[in-house]
């Protein structure tokens, strides 16, 4: 189910109402059942799979707990999830290159189920801070089950630590009139990004990313702008329903963005873009490959191979390869140039998101010279061929206007403004009731009239 | 056990911030309904009497954008002295033009004749029901309309209780026009005439380099074709007279037609021999030259009047 649907209207108030008419026994029960209703509005079938996960994971982690053959069992549960990764993701991306060469592997005819590699790894997690004596195995399935399914955080994280929600599923939750203003309020910060700036992103970056040869550089630098902002909205837009929708019921998931665009280097980038993947990374590979206490070669390998690694999780291409490759140079050499704590101040700001916003023009393009040959049209300053005559904007494509563009360039002006004043959690309360009402009013009312309601799909439900 | 009591300042903030959105959202919706129906007054007048009123009329024009922007009743009225009425829609496909006129014919005694505008697009397009559905979300009370929107999956139930909601469904040019028209903008232009549900302002000539050399695929048209007998059936069954009307194109579009253009003009013919009802091509007539065009398919206001013309001219004949 996409949370922006007319099912999802339905569903979410339901669930959330019910959770608290339901006593505490029966409440786990009940968010296991709409999680998995929620799942099969995708594919039922592919419930199977994280059935399948789930009993994998939770055997391995008690089998963990109480063998001695810790590692053996660790191993097991690893080899479950990374090889159901590989089959449904890794596959026929490995069988296509082997086949360009020599090889005559035959190609799977499966679709990806969604949100895969985020299940996948949470479920990880569980198991490695299992192994490491940092959680104790959970006993009771439904729970185990719960911390894999919970639907806000199933299809696009994000991922979480069993320490963080585990606790918090098997705790006792009152309704709280603040938690469900400030769920209600991270829902619609979250709807706000997704429908009435990133799906209306969408139709420029699309408009121009198509035929990047016909614009004008101007126009595709906005682009390759437009699409850093697009991918930022609809993910973290994502994240924010799906914290507001755990918040109303009282659970409180991990804080995934932290306003990246506001960082003033690449590396505190990083710390600030989908922070529950980067700290997995950061906990599971780079640490123990050495990377922290190592020499400076040890680090720079650290870092290309959790880069790289980042690259391959997002997608089965050589661009998402480029992609994170292309983040291992800024930060390695930011690494190597600078300490962690240099402030590069405005003009870092600036930097730092024109690399991110040309790196992501990998990350749209499945085909590695697609993307090269729009870089290139946003560094040619002669004009091209339909330029000479007349500027072929955004302005002259049927039903995007001039005020449409006007009306998205103020809307993403608020953007910035609100994320700027209020705080990581996203959930400040203005100081004056009057300017609270103000901004549900104001985000309510753009939403329903500026959004686009096309159930466009978010697009980290691919990985 | 702390209770949670009403009076909480929490719950109370939560309840006036509830309150205030809902308000909210009620009076911006009184607001756009307003300026979006004042910019395209022309088509509610339309719809209101295609939908909700009862007056006689002797006969009307049905059709898509070349029936609407290019019949003008006035010259019609003016030539036969009769009263008469376009329903044509702008971009209707041949679901929609069956529709309203099912919808004209229920609620007014029956007119006398139907001119029934032929398009290629209407009945290629018969895919679709409205192909802009817009202007009915505000006619949702009428149940055919309503049971239209929903079998097309709008949530109009929802649009009643909070009408700000049927926005969601709305286009950008759509959406725009009400802040168009919170800068005094309508529909009709300076220039323009309105009149008895015809609409232009084009007047403009058409630019031959503007050509679209888009040639139709091949598709089925059997389904669109049994609308189009459909409504041809409806006028018949009421002794209204249908009359179908092929509109005028440009001098410089008449290449070679397409063999799903070939097949339409084909199962029209026989539609019209099986009825035995007149059928009448402007599409080949020499006196419509490109001036009068504004673009490819649609005349400009002076093209309008000639047309009207020649129509009122056949219908007098016709009736005769």
């Amino acid at each position: 189910m996409l949370f922006n649907s007319f099912e999802f209207l339905i569903f979410f108030p339901v669930v959330a109402i019910l959770f608290y008419l339901l006593p505490h026994k029966a409440r786990w029960v009940m968010l296991l059942a709409a999680s998995c209703i929620f799942y099969c509005y995708f594919i039922p079938a592919y419930l199977l799979i994280l059935i399948f996960l789930i009993l994998v994971d939770y055997f391995a982690a008690i089998l963990i707990e109480q063998s001695q053959q810790k590692k053996k069992w660790l191993v097991c549960s690893i080899i479950a999830n990374i090889g159901i990764l590989a089959v449904f993701k890794y596959y026929n991306f490995f069988a296509t290159n082997i086949n360009s060469g020599n090889g005559h592997l035959p190609l799977l005819n499966l679709i990806l189920p969604i949100g895969l590699s985020f299940h996948t790894f949470q479920a990880m997690s569980y198991t490695i801070e299992v192994y490491r004596g940092n959680y104790k195995a959970e006993r009771h399935l439904g729970i185990y089950a719960l911390y894999v399914l919970f639907y806000p955080q199933l299809v696009a994280g994000p991922i979480e630590r069993p320490s963080n929600i585990l606790p918090q599923l098997k705790s006792k939750i009152k309704f709280s009139p603040q938690n469900l203003l400030d769920g209600v309020r991270l829902m619609l910060w979250g709807f706000f990004k997704k429908l009435v700036i990133a799906d209306k992103a969408a139709i420029y970056v699309a408009i121009v990313y198509n035929h990047p040869n016909e614009y004008h550089f101007l126009n595709v630098i906005i682009a390759i702008l437009l699409f850093s902002l697009q991918i930022y909205c609809d993910f973290s837009g994502y994240t924010d329903i799906a914290r507001g929708a755990a918040r109303t019921m009282g659970y409180e998931l991990m804080i995934n963005f932290n306003r990246p665009f506001f960082s003033k280097s690449i590396r505190e980038f990083w710390r600030r873009w989908h922070i529950s993947l980067s700290s997995w990374f950061r906990d599971y590979v780079y640490i123990p490959v050495g990377g922290s206490k190592g020499s400076k070669q040890k680090t720079v390998l650290a870092l290309l191979i959790v880069f790289a690694l980042s690259g391959f999780w997002h997608g089965a291409g050589f661009n998402f390869i480029i992609w994170g490759l292309l983040h291992a140079l800024f930060v390695i050499v930011s690494f190597l140039l600078f300490s962690k704590t240099k402030n590069f101040g405005f003009i870092g700001l600036i930097i730092s998101n024109l690399l991110v916003a040309y790196a992501f023009v990998f990350f749209r393009n499945n085909s590695v010279s697609h993307a090269i040959e729009i870089i290139l049209s946003s560094v040619n300053f002669s004009p091209p061929a339909a330029f000479q005559y007349g500027i072929r904007s955004f302005y002259d494509e049927p039903g995007i206007g001039a005020s449409s563009m006007l009306v998205l360039l103020f809307l993403i002006a608020f953007l910035f403004f609100y994320e700027y004043k209020t705080d990581a959690s996203l959930t400040r309360m203005n100081k004056y009731m009057l300017s609270d009402i103000a901004w549900f009013v104001f985000v309510t009312i753009s939403i329903l009239f500026f959004g686009v309601f096309t159930n466009e799909t978010f697009i980290y439900f691919q990985f | 056990m702390k209770r949670l009591s009403i009076s909480s300042f929490k719950m109370k903030k939560l309840i006036i911030i509830f309150l205030s959105v809902l308000i909210a959202i009620l009076v911006a919706g009184r607001i756009a309904d307003t300026c979006y129906k004042k910019y395209w007054w022309p088509f509610f007048e339309k719809l209101d009497v295609v939908i909700k009123d009862s007056s006689y009329y002797d006969g009307i024009y049905t059709g898509d954008s070349r029936a609407h922007f290019g019949i003008n009743p006035y010259y019609i009225d003016s030539l036969t002295g009769l009263n008469t009425y376009n329903t044509g829609m702008g971009g209707a496909t041949i679901n929609e033009i069956h529709f309203l006129s099912q919808q004209y014919m229920n609620n007014h005694r029956p007119p006398k004749f139907a001119v029934i505008s032929v398009g290629y697009s209407d009945i290629l397009s018969a895919n679709k029901f409205f192909e802009n559905p817009c202007y009915y979300f505000f006619y949702s009370s009428d149940t055919a309309v309503d049971n239209s929107l929903q079998r097309l999956h709008y949530h109009t139930q929802l649009y009643k209780v909070l009408p700000f909601l049927k926005y969601t469904a709305f286009d950008d040019f759509n959406k725009f026009s009400i802040l168009e028209n919170l800068k005094g903008k309508t529909i009709l232009k300076q220039g323009g005439t309105a009149y008895k549900g015809f609409i232009n302002n084009r007047t403009n000539t058409f630019n031959i380099q503007q050509i679209d050399s888009y040639t139709p695929k091949d598709i089925n048209i059997d389904s669109a074709i049994a609308v189009l007998k459909q409504t041809i059936a409806l006028f018949t069954s009421h002794n209204t007279l249908p009359i179908l009307v092929y509109p005028p194109v440009t001098h410089s579009n008449k290449k070679t037609k397409a063999p799903v253009e070939i097949k339409i003009d084909a199962a029209v013919s026989l539609l019209a021999g099986e009825y035995k009802i007149p059928l009448l091509h402007f599409d080949n007539d020499s006196d419509f030259t490109n001036d009068l065009f504004t673009d490819q398919w649609h005349l400009n206001l002076k093209g309008t009047v000639l047309y009207s013309k020649k129509i009122g001219a056949s219908i007098k004949n016709i009736l005769q």
